[in-house]
Parts: structure tokens; C-alpha cells; sequence
């Protein structure tokens, strides 16, 4: 038997997804070890080896076919600013761009933080003005040198850098989109003096316009790119001394996976990868259920997440914002906001109002009814108080949930000011909180031009099961499916994963555009894709190329991704026409109808190719559908609270384990499994389905 | 503090996404404007009304629009009257006399109706690219009287029963020196509001008329009630503020403000007689700066609605600078009088929070900061464009705080394009675009520097463009220091002609230093110029004034920002008493000790600060 393993490495845990020829899974989790990622990967392994029959790691690992991977260790890097001494090299007169960023930078600010002038702030440079090195050289829009780059200059400008004892250099000079001249002579300098520096190219990372995205994607990608070498390459190392006899291959935050040097040369691509694993395995999971439009739902501890599925298609952002700064980088388009089960519950002392986040109590200490010294009223606590998790069997009862200090502190802090009962206020908390969620949906749909009825919608994470039955309702989705790899979600992604590279550049070409020069840059692109893929083991006819295009109106800032039908057959007239057509369709869905202004002309701002070498694995394990045992799984009856009511009725209790495809359970019902816990309020009605996933119809 | 008859949580619910639909008309506008201003400087604002014209729900932007597009709705049901307002019609109004600021800030307003019932307006401006005025772009310094200055709309349908009436569509854009760019403004700004309208129903739908409308007006009486408590909180005071402006002559904005109890009210008795050049503001924009200044200071944490402007009164004697009368020109009101009433009311009102132990930790050194430049022309592939905004603003430094720097190239509003980006469309070469050494206002705590660059000509079919210098001018244009700190160094524009900027690329040299271009320099007032090749244009904003005295700065602080080229060695040593040592900027302790106890002493004894 030969396996597909998927590892994914969270804050807290470190999943495992194993997969075996004929599609049946099984899962795996290890606590991660941030010190070295890798132990906690192996231990995951281990984990899912051992439910698997196996002895240990080493077994699994012999007899896996691919071994898919996704890190946070870029994120982490950023996140706690632990990167290596980095330098950049500018053009001379530019070298503040990075810490001007655009001005006035509000992105990634809440709407009371942007407002408030006393305390707003830009972030610290990700590489401080010290070390950003200005180079005597000026490129201009047409490419042309206006300042050539001298060899005396080169030596100065690098020497100054070395001087100063940096391990990683990013180059990112003005219009190298434009001309990469100056760009590759730095380059191969320091590759030829100083081959152990890391070296980040924006010609190379991002050949975009726009010199701040351009810069700080360069600028984050050396900072990123030392830790991520190191890591993977140790991993390789360990993972093959225990029996992998195959590269493992990394997933990248646009959904695809690469071999790992790949992966080292655009480091900051494995951003956020992990949850992007997790969107493409959706798809594919919808895919399987027959369901295309999908929205797939995350809710841990500290964050909620969405990503959209539209059509069988995953949405990608080419300008996503990450800790403030915007980037130019593919990614799997997901939206998110700082609030899950262990967000802190509130009252503003001025307005009365009852508040939920942003601020969280983590993992440590956690919620009040984890008993680690929990202090704050949580979500979780709110959960536990109305009746929906179980203080004796949480997480399949490798943890016990305390009540009773959970129900005094909310009812001190928060019940009694606000002059409420503890099940209104309980009941206040859980309704605040969904309203943050469907608020979070609504920005992802509605506010795109996409209708959430027409959404399934999934609901992964350990706390997305308990609220997805309102949040969905609220936004008027009937089906909400919670599949029954929950609470791995990004390791379950991963085993469906295909080789995927992403290439792209800016050029500026009026509409109408000329057909020769359309062909030839994307000639040039697709060569170089088709090349990786090459190179990565796959044969010409195991590759899907997809071209596209970024079309905006003449004088407007924001482009539309338009694609072509797949494939690389020559582009004619005609296909330019009907890729002009489907723009101003995009954008009337997107604006309305009449929004768009054809008369003021068009104009191709960047090209864009991604190509897929798909890999051989087999289709999740179908299972025959049974009479409805949903009796049998009956645990027991507790009370707990549902608006409907506005009060605690008496509700039955089900154990997932012991349901079998074909159950059905009518609500108010709760089903529990060893990871998460699925709340059916009355009128609604959930069934197993044939993969073991429970599905739930909601109430008009 | 809330009606006791409405759920505290569905009121939570509720504002948060009455403000969401704000924000959600403003991506409209970003997305599909037609002007970089709109596009990528956020210059634009767009918000909800109730059915009289009162702020249901204030965009993030602009607070002065917010009121003056309240205005316009008024307007507009005074005179259409109900009966002639259906639902799917949509307004456009840019009359300065009657409700807009300029000419440029073109408001679009439509009535929200839910089961054929009017239940609210949303209303949007952006600066169009141009209005047919003396001056392509708008901003005319050579107007005398608002007849100059582009067309002028008191109120017109340009949609009705949600059909664009083509002919007021083609009449308003055929004024125009580029029909297409101001045909895509306009046509962002209605769907914007199709999106508010939209969106605005769909809540109707889900939560019934009754709650909608009670929960609308239970916002405006909460935050006027938490205002007025806070007010009410604060000692009583009489606080003034004075700026000059620069207009053929000194033109001095000068204003008083009482807190009496749990009002506020602003008074410019004293402010200097209206002029004819375009600074002139009407008196709805004075009312509406001054709203501004109060919903980013003492209210920026509350529902942004009417609630902010009734514990508010504004006086401003008519035919002075700020109570404009018919027809004074006014196209360059907004940047200039406009920003300095703005400057004038938030130096007040923080004047007035330092005295309130509660608030004094939202004081922020007030600026005066706004001076930019724009060009029109002919671009490097042919076409013309009558509004090249060049952004310079959006890089002001802002003003310090009582705890920590002010923010560095933080901006006034509007956010700043890239150079790639302007080069790409415009024949222009950015020579530089950093940082300002030494500009910022020093204290405790330093004023946020701002941003110098210069530009100039680059593959210029007709071998020049055209320029206007407008904003705040004169030598008060920048941060106010606080409590011992310093003011910022002013804005400076200057015209660069005939220098050796061809000269020095032909010999490979990278022309970053203004003091190796040689040429004629002039500074540039409020006035119409030209760029012609080998001219360079230098812009250095305004940084943020400081506050505290420079003496009590952590030195390593001011080790960093020497290390960051925020400020020299020299500066270091002279004004903040800092001894750094090459190699290495090493902060020498006892040095600094020891000069700073001595700068102490000649302060105490009046003498200047020593230079070392």
C-alpha cells in the first residue's frame, strides 16, 4: 500500500493527513515544536503512522508516494520579526519607499484605529534605513538607462552592505520591470564575492509596477528566505533519513506545491500557505460533492477565515496586504478577522455595548473554562455556558471544561452591567459574535457581486461547527456541510494538491492590443513554465497552462483578472476580442450594470500564466450509504439554549463515532466528535453522507 | 446611554454595517473612478442620510464633505419637492453657493426608497478631472469671481426611474476638457450609490422599517449624548488660533472657540474680509471642517453621524475668508481656507483637551500641512490630461504625541501613487522622492517628517506641461510644536528653470542633489506655470511639529533617527544636545550629559542654544 501524506504546521498543532491508495484517510496531530518545526512534523507523522497500525514514523514514510508540505515559518519570521540581518539596495534618491509606503497608510488598520489620530502608526521598516544601501542608477519607463550602473559603483555599494554584516540582500531598483539589467549585474556580483549571501531580486520576485509592492515583496522575501531554506532543507534531510524516498514538495500561498529549492527562490510565496492548502482542498471536496460554489469557513481560537469557491474555481488576490504592507504575490484569496472561541468579551464602559474581540486570550491562558488562569470571558466560555459544549467530554475528552468560574465571571462582568440575565447575555455574546462572522461573509460575497444563497457553505476549525448553523442562516445559505476532516483542514487540503507554478509581469499595452507582442510575452512565460514543470518530472501532456490577462479601463488604477480558455493554442484577434468582451461583463457584475465606461478605452496591464503538472492520486473513499442509526448514536439529553426558545430546552446529544452514513438528526440536536461540536438548531435537519461528513439542511 | 427600548445587540449589529455599506461605496469609487485622486489617494467621500438630509452613517473620508453632501440633500428636497423625487433617480450638484466647497467636488446624491417609501439618501463626491473652468483641472489662481470656474449645478436629474438621461450625462461631460475621464467620475459615483442603495434596501428587507428608522435615529442621539457628556467633562475655556495665508498679501484666518458646558462653538470674528483669488471659503465648509476636526479628535471612537454637529455653532461673519459671498471665487477653497480652518479648529480643540486630564492623551500637534501641485498636458503617448494630481500632500508628516513620534510621511487624507505609476502615464521623471533630513519638528517626542522629491520632463511631446500651485501657502504651512516642542520646517515649492538636469543624466550622473542642478529658482505662490524642459520642480511637504522640550528626548532615540537620515548629526548635537561618534553613530552618555545640562542653563538664562 503506498500513502499521500499531507503535514501542516499551525501555531498550536501540527496536523497529518495520510491517504491510501484506495482513498480512505487518516488522521494525524502533534503538538508543533517552534524551535525546530520539523520534530513536530515527524511527530505528526508518527501519530497518523501509529492510528494506521504502524509502529512509528519511518514505516509511513517508506511507503509515501508524495509528501506535501505547509509551513508557517515564513509567517512566523514576520510575525515576531526574527529574520536574519537583511539590507536592501535601492536606486539613489529612493531609497525611503519602503517606509513611505503610500502616505497615508491605513491598510490593514480596524475602522477605529484608522480613525484615531493619537495613537496610529506605520509598521517598523521590515529592513531599517541603516540598512538600505542607495545605488547611483536610473531606469525609466521605457527601459531605458538613463543612469548606467558602473562597475566601481557596484563594488561600493555591496561592500557597504557586507560591511555592515548582512546575511540577505534584497535588490529592488526602480523600472527593473521595465530593464533587469542593473538588477542581475548587483546580482552577480555579490553571487560571485559573498555566494553565501541570500539574494532576492524584485526583477525576479515581483516584476510588477508599482516600486513600494515591488520593493517590500523583494524586501520580505530576503528577510523570509534564509529561515525558509534552512528549514526545508533540514527537513528534507531528516525526512529522507527516516525512509521518505521522494523530494517533499511545499505548498505556496497561491494553492499549488513546489519542489523545495523552487520554494527557497521565492520564499515569501509560502505565506499563508497553510490555510490556502485548506481552500483547494475544499474545492476538490466540493468538486467530489458536486457542490461549485463553496464557501469555505475557518474558526479557531484566535481567527476567522473565509475563502470563496466560485464555480468550482478558487478566487485569488494578486495584491494582498500582510502585516500591513501590501504585496505584490499570488495568493489564494482568503479574508479573515481577529475573532474565534478564544476572542474577549467586553462592555464599553461609555456605550454599554456589548463588544467581542479583537483582542483574544490565546492559547494560553486561554478561555476561563480551560482552567490555565483564564480571567477574561471568551467566546468558548459563552459556548460552554449555553448548553453546546460538554464540560466532560471537550475534544473527545482529552479535556474538561470548567463551568462554574466561567459562569461567575460572566455573570460579574458582564451579565450584571448590563443589566441581563447569564443566558441573555450568554446567548448576547454567541449572537455578537455571528453577526462579526456574517458581517466577514457578507464582505467576501455580497460586497463582490456574489449572492450567499447561492453558496454551500463549510465549516472547518474547532469552533466554525458550533456557531456555522446561525452565521450561515443569517445570510440566507441552506446547506452547510462540516466534512469530516474539520478540524485538520489545511493537512486534508494538502493530499489533493497538484505542482503548480505561477509567473507573471506588468507591460502596458493599449487596447486595441497588438497581437504579436501579446503572443511573444506570453510565449515567454509559458516557455519558462513549461520548463519548471519540465524539469519538476512532468511530461508535456500531464501539463495545464492557463493564460490571463489584468485589463483595466484607460485612466483607472484597478485591473480584472480576465482568463483565457485553458490551454497555449496561438492567440488570435478574435480571442483578444472576446477577452475584451468578458472584461466589461466582469465588471458590470462586479459594479452593476451601466458602471462600466467602455467609451474612455482599455487598456492590458500585466500578464499572467500558471501552469499544473497534475499528480496521480486517488479520489477520497466513498462509503456505502445505511438506514438512519442515528438512535443508536443517541449519548444522552442536555439542556442547552436556542433563541427560538429563549430558554434552555432539553436537547439530544449525539456521538459521531457512532453514526453511520445515511443518519439523519432532526434539531435542536448536538453531535459531538473527538475534535469539534456540531450545534443543529430547531427546525433544522443534519445527515451523515456517504464520505462521513454531516451535512445540514437549514430552515427558510 | 442607550434608548431603553432598543436591544443593545441588534444596535451594535446594525451601525456596524450601516458604516460597512460606507465603506463598501467607497471600493465602488476606488475601483472605478476615473482620476488618481479618487482611485488611489482615497480623495472622495461617500455617506448615508436620513430622509431630511441628517448624517445617518459618515464615510471615513473628509469629514467636510460629509456635512456639505447634507446640505446638498436638503437642497435637493427643496427643490424638487417629494413629489417630483422617485425611486432609481439620482442628483448631481456642485453649486458652491448652495451646498459643494469647489466646483471639482461633484456631489451625486440618490434617494433611497424601500415598498415605495423614502427611507434615506446616499450621496458620494469625487474631484472630477476637470469642469470647463479658466484653469484645466479646477483649480483656477487666475479666477477672480466664480464665474471662472467651471460650470455650476444647483441640482440637475442625471438618472431618472433609473434611466441615465444621456443628454444631462453628454452636456455635463461635453463642458469639459476630457469628456471620458470626467464621464468615468461620474459614472463611478453612480454605482457607488447603486451599491448603497442596494445595500440599504437589502437591510430594510431583513430587519422591517420600523427597527431601521428607530435604530437610525437612536444613533444620532447616542453619539450626541456621549458628546455632550464628554463636553460636559472637560472645564469650560475660551481657546484662539491664527494663520496667515499667503494671497497677494497676507490673509489672516483667525478663531475663537468657547466650550460652555456641553457646547462647542467656533467663532472667526476677526478673520479678514474675502478675496478675489479662489481661497475663499463658503460657510458650509467652514461647518464642515470644523466637524472634521472634532470626529477625529474627541469623537473618533463614535457612530459618525449628526449626532457629532448638534452640540456645534459656527460663526463666520460674512464676506470674510470663510463665509464667502456670491461671487467670490472660490476653486482653490478647499486646500487653502479650507485646510486652514481646519488647522485653526483641531489646534483649538486640542488646546482645549490638554486642559482635561481624561483626554489630554489624544492630543496630536496640530498642522497646517496642505501644499501640492498639479499639472495638465499632453502625455508621452499623445493624449491630454487636465488633472495630473501630483499628491505631494500625501506625505506630510504628521504632528507628534504626547507619547510617542508623530507619523512619519503619514499624510493628511489622501494616500500618495507610485512613482512608477505616475511615470508610466505622465511625461515626468521623479529626480528623488525621500525623506526630509531635518525638517521635522523636534521635542520629547518629534514631529513625523515629511517627504521632498522633485520631478521633471521626461519624453514631453510639446516639450512642456502646464502647472498649478495651490494649497496652503505662505511660511506657517506646517506642524505647530506643543508644550516646548518645535513647529516642522514649511512647505516649499519650488520652480527650478533652465537647470542642468539633461546635462548631468548625459554624463551619467544621477541629478539627486538639488544644490548640483543649478538654474533659476522661483517660489511658487498661488499661481498658474509652466514646465518646460530641463525645469525641475521641488516639493518638500510639511512635517509634524514636536512636542516637549528636544532636551528631554531619550537619546536613543535620537541615535535611531540619525541612523534612519531623519536627522543630521549636526541637528543631534545642536537642538537635541545628543553627542553621537562616527564610526558608528555610538551615543556618547557623559557628552550629552554634560551639553544638555549646559543648553538647560542658557535656556533658563535666556540666551540662544549653544552651537557647539
Amino acid at each position: 500500500m503506498e500513502y499521500i501524506v499531507g503535514v501542516d504546521i499551525g501555531g498550536t498543532f501540527t496536523d497529518c493527513v495520510a491517504m491510501d491508495e484506495q482513498g480512505s484517510v487518516t488522521l494525524g496531530k502533534a503538538l508543533s515544536t517552534p524551535d525546530d518545526f520539523a520534530v513536530g512534523a515527524v511527530d505528526a507523522v508518527g501519530d497518523a503512522a501509529r492510528n494506521l497500525g504502524f509502529v512509528g514514523a519511518d514505516e509511513l514514510l517508506s511507503a509515501t508516494k508524495f509528501f506535501f508540505h505547509a509551513c508557517t515559518v515564513a509567517d512566523n519570521t514576520l510575525i515576531t520579526r526574527t529574520g536574519p540581518k537583511t539590507g536592501l539596495l535601492t536606486t539613489q534618491g529612493f531609497g525611503d519607499t519602503l517606509l513611505v509606503m503610500r502616505g497615508r497608510t491605513t491598510e490593514g488598520l480596524t475602522e477605529s484605529e484608522a480613525f484615531r489620530a493619537s495613537t496610529q502608526s506605520k509598521p517598523d521598516s521590515i529592513i531599517p534605513r541603516s540598512l538600505i544601501e542607495e545605488v547611483a542608477e536610473r531606469i525609466d519607463y521605457k527601459g531605458s538607462a538613463l543612469v548606467r550602473l558602473e562597475a566601481e559603483e557596484i563594488a561600493r555599494a555591496v561592500q557597504s552592505l557586507i560591511d555592515r554584516g548582512v546575511e540577505s540582500i534584497a535588490i529592488a531598483l526602480l523600472w527593473a520591470l521595465a530593464n533587469d539589467t542593473h538588477e542581475k549585474e548587483l546580482a552577480d556580483f555579490i553571487r560571485h564575492h559573498h555566494p553565501s549571501v541570500y539574494l532576492s531580486l524584485s526583477s525576479e520576485v515581483a516584476p510588477y509596477l508599482g516600486e513600494y509592492e515591488r520593493t517590500a515583496t523583494t524586501a520580505f522575501n530576503a528577510y523570509v528566505g534564509p529561515k525558509i531554506a534552512a528549514y526545508l532543507r533540514r527537513l528534507r534531510e531528516v525526512l529522507q533519513s527516516k525512509g521518505l524516498g521522494r523530494e517533499p514538495l511545499v505548498m505556496q500561498a497561491y494553492g499549488g506545491v513546489l519542489g523545495i529549492d523552487d520554494t527557497c527562490k521565492k520564499a515569501v510565496g509560502t505565506i499563508e500557505s497553510g490555510p490556502a492548502a485548506g481552500i483547494m482542498g475544499s474545492r476538490d471536496f466540493g468538486e467530489q460533492l458536486g457542490v461549485g460554489n463553496v464557501l469555505a469557513t475557518d474558526m479557531g481560537g484566535t481567527t476567522f477565515k473565509v475563502g470563496v469557491i466560485r464555480d468550482g474555481s478558487v478566487e485569488k488576490d494578486h495584491k494582498p496586504i500582510l502585516m500591513r504592507y501590501q504585496l505584490f504575490l499570488s495568493k489564494i484569496w482568503v479574508e479573515s478577522i481577529g475573532a474565534g472561541g478564544g476572542s474577549i468579551v467586553w462592555i464599553d464602559a461609555e456605550s454599554g455595548l456589548l463588544k467581542v474581540g479583537p483582542q483574544g486570550a490565546g492559547s494560553s491562558p486561554g478561555p476561563i473554562c480551560y482552567g490555565l488562569g483564564g480571567a477574561e470571558v471568551t467566546v468558548s466560555d459563552a459556548d460552554l455556558i449555553l448548553g453546546y459544549l460538554n464540560e466532560e467530554c471537550f475534544l473527545g475528552g482529552r479535556m474538561k471544561l470548567a463551568k462554574e468560574p466561567a459562569l461567575e465571571v460572566l455573570k460579574e462582568k458582564i451579565a450584571r452591567p448590563m443589566n441581563m440575565t447569564v443566558a441573555e447575555a450568554a446567548s448576547g455574546i454567541y449572537r455578537v459574535t455571528n453577526s462579526h462572522m456574517s458581517d466577514l461573509i457578507r464582505r467576501a460575497t455580497v460586497e463582490r457581486g456574489y449572492d450567499p444563497r447561492e453558496f454551500t457553505l463549510f465549516a472547518f476549525g474547532g469552533a466554525a461547527p458550533v456557531h456555522a448553523g446561525r452565521y450561515a442562516a443569517e445570510l440566507g445559505i441552506k446547506e452547510v456541510v462540516v466534512p469530516l476532516t474539520a478540524s485538520v483542514h489545511g493537512a486534508a487540503g494538502l493530499v489533493g494538491s497538484d505542482v503548480i507554478y505561477d509567473y507573471g509581469r506588468s507591460e502596458r499595452l493599449s487596447v486595441p492590443a497588438d497581437l504579436e507582442r501579446v503572443r511573444e510575452i506570453f510565449t515567454g512565460l509559458v516557455e519558462r513554465a513549461m520548463a519548471s514543470l519540465g524539469a519538476a518530472g512532468f511530461k508535456e501532456s500531464e501539463m495545464q497552462i492557463a493564460r490571463s490577462l489584468d485589463i483595466r479601463y484607460r485612466q483607472q488604477v484597478h485591473e480584472l483578472n480576465v482568463p483565457f480558455p485553458p490551454g497555449i493554442a496561438e492567440l488570435s484577434e478574435q480571442d483578444l476580442e472576446t477577452i475584451y468582451g468578458r472584461f466589461d461583463e466582469f465588471y458590470e457584475l462586479l459594479y452593476g450594470a451601466g458602471a462600466g465606461y467602455r467609451e474612455a478605452g482599455k487598456e492590458i496591464m500585466a500578464f499572467r500564466v500558471v501552469a499544473i503538472g497534475e499528480l496521480n492520486k486517488p479520489r477520497l473513499r466513498k462509503y456505502p450509504i445505511e438506514k438512519n442509526r442515528a438512535e443508536a448514536a443517541l449519548k444522552t439529553e442536555r439542556k442547552a439554549y436556542f433563541e427560538e426558545a429563549r430558554d434552555f430546552i432539553p436537547t439530544k446529544i449525539y456521538d459521531y463515532g457512532r453514526l453511520a452514513p445515511g443518519s439523519e438528526i432532526s434539531g435542536p440536536a448536538i453531535i459531538e466528535t473527538p475534535i469539534t461540536t456540531i450545534v443543529i438548531n430547531p427546525n433544522d435537519r443534519a445527515t451523515m453522507d456517504d464520505y462521513y461528513n454531516i451535512r445540514m439542511v437549514l430552515a427558510e | 446611554m442607550l434608548n431603553g427600548n432598543i436591544d443593545p445587540i441588534t444596535f451594535e449589529v446594525l451601525s456596524h454595517r450601516l458604516h460597512q455599506i460606507t465603506r463598501e461605496m467607497g471600493i465602488a469609487l476606488e475601483r472605478t473612478g476615473g482620476t488618481v485622486t479618487t482611485t488611489q489617494q482615497h480623495d472622495y467621500n461617500a455617506s448615508l442620510y436620513r430622509p431630511d438630509g441628517e448624517i445617518m452613517a459618515a464615510g471615513e473620508t473628509y469629514g467636510h464633505h460629509v456635512v456639505c453632501a447634507g446640505f446638498a440633500v436638503k437642497r435637493i428636497l427643496e427643490s424638487f419637492g417629494k413629489e417630483e423625487i422617485f425611486p432609481d433617480d439620482i442628483f448631481l450638484l456642485n453649486d458652491p453657493y448652495l451646498a459643494a466647497i469647489h466646483n471639482p467636488d461633484v456631489y451625486i446624491i440618490s434617494p433611497i426608497h424601500y415598498q415605495n417609501a423614502l427611507v434615506g439618501w446616499s450621496a458620494t463626491f469625487v474631484h472630477v478631472s476637470d469642469v470647463g473652468a479658466i484653469t484645466p483641472g479646477g483649480d483656477s489662481p487666475d479666477a477672480t469671481e466664480i464665474f471662472q470656474e467651471g460650470f455650476r449645478i444647483p441640482g440637475i436629474k442625471l438618472v431618472e426611474r433609473g434611466k441615465l438621461r444621456k443628454d444631462v450625462f453628454n452636456t455635463i461631460t461635453h463642458m469639459t476638457r476630457q469628456p471620458d475621464a470626467v464621464g468615468l467620475d461620474l459614472k463611478c459615483e453612480i454605482a457607488a450609490n447603486n451599491v448603497a442603495k442596494a445595500r440599504l434596501q437589502a437591510m430594510y428587507r431583513q430587519y422591517g422599517p420600523e427597527l431601521m428608522n428607530s435604530v437610525s435615529a437612536e444613533m444620532i442621539r447616542y453619539t450626541e449624548t456621549v458628546l455632550r457628556k464628554r463636553l460636559g467633562e472637560i472645564p469650560d475655556g475660551e481657546w484662539r488660533e491664527t494663520l496667515t495665508i499667503e494671497a497677494d498679501g497676507p490673509c489672516r484666518l483667525v478663531l475663537a472657540l468657547r466650550k460652555q458646558e456641553d457646547r462647542l462653538i467656533f467663532d472667526f470674528t476677526g478673520t479678514d474680509p474675502q478675496v478675489r483669488k479662489g481661497i475663499n471659503l463658503p460657510f458650509h465648509g467652514t461647518f464642515g471642517f470644523c466637524f472634521g476636526a472634532i470626529l477625529y479628535s474627541i469623537a473618533y471612537d463614535l457612530p459618525k453621524n449628526q449626532g457629532v454637529l448638534k452640540p456645534m455653532e459656527v460663526i463666520a461673519p460674512k464676506g470674510t475668508l470663510v463665509h464667502v459671498q456670491f461671487p467670490g471665487p472660490i476653486s482653490m477653497s478647499t486646500t487653502s481656507s479650507g485646510f486652514g480652518v481646519g488647522f485653526l479648529a483641531s489646534s483649538v480643540l486640542m488646546q482645549m483637551i490638554a486642559t482635561s486630564e481624561k483626554w489630554r492623551k489624544e492630543i496630536v500637534a496640530p498642522s497646517a500641512s496642505h501644499r501640492n501641485c498639479r499639472h495638465s498636458g499632453v502625455n508621452q503617448y499623445h493624449r491630454y490630461s487636465a488633472f495630473i494630481n501630483m499628491a505631494h500632500g500625501a506625505m506630510d508628516g504628521n504632528g507628534a504625541r504626547i507619547d510617542r513620534d508623530g507619523v512619519d510621511s503619514g499624510g493628511s487624507y489622501m494616500s500618495c501613487p507610485n512613482v512608477e505609476w505616475m511615470e508610466l502615464q505622465y511625461p515626468l521623471l521623479y529626480l528623488f522622492r525621500r525623506h526630509a533630513m531635518d525638517s521635522t519638528g523636534a521635542g520629547k517626542f518629534r514631529g513625523g517628517v515629511g517627504v521632498e522629491s522633485a520631478h521633471t520632463l521626461h519624453d514631453a511631446p510639446e516639450g512642456k506641461i502646464r502647472g498649478v500651485a495651490y494649497g496652503v501657502a505662505g511660511l506657517e504651512n506646517s506642524g505647530h510644536g506643543m508644550f516646548g516642542g518645535y513647529p516642522g520646517a514649511p512647505s516649499v515649492m519650488l520652480l527650478m528653470e533652465k537647470t542642468k538636469v539633461n546635462e548631468l543624466l548625459a554624463s551619467n550622473r544621477p541629478p539627486t542633489e538639488i544644490a548640483s542642478l543649478g538654474g533659476q529658482e522661483r517660489i511658487l505662490p498661488y499661481c498658474n506655470f509652466e514646465l518646460n524642459e530641463s525645469d525641475v520642480l521641488y516639493m518638500r511637504v510639511a512635517s509634524g511639529g514636536g512636542y516637549g522640550d528636544p532636551l528631554e528626548r531619550d537619546p536613543a532615540l535620537v541615535q535611531k533617527d540619525v541612523a534612519n537620515s531623519i536627522v543630521s548629526l549636526d541637528a543631534a548635537r545642536e537642538i537635541y544636545g545628543v553627542v553621537l561618534q562616527e564610526p558608528g553613530l555610538q551615543l556618547h552618555l557623559a557628552a550629552t550629559r554634560q551639553l544638555r545640562t549646559k543648553m538647560k542653563q542658557q535656556e533658563i538664562d535666556g540666551g540662544e542654544a549653544p552651537v557647539p
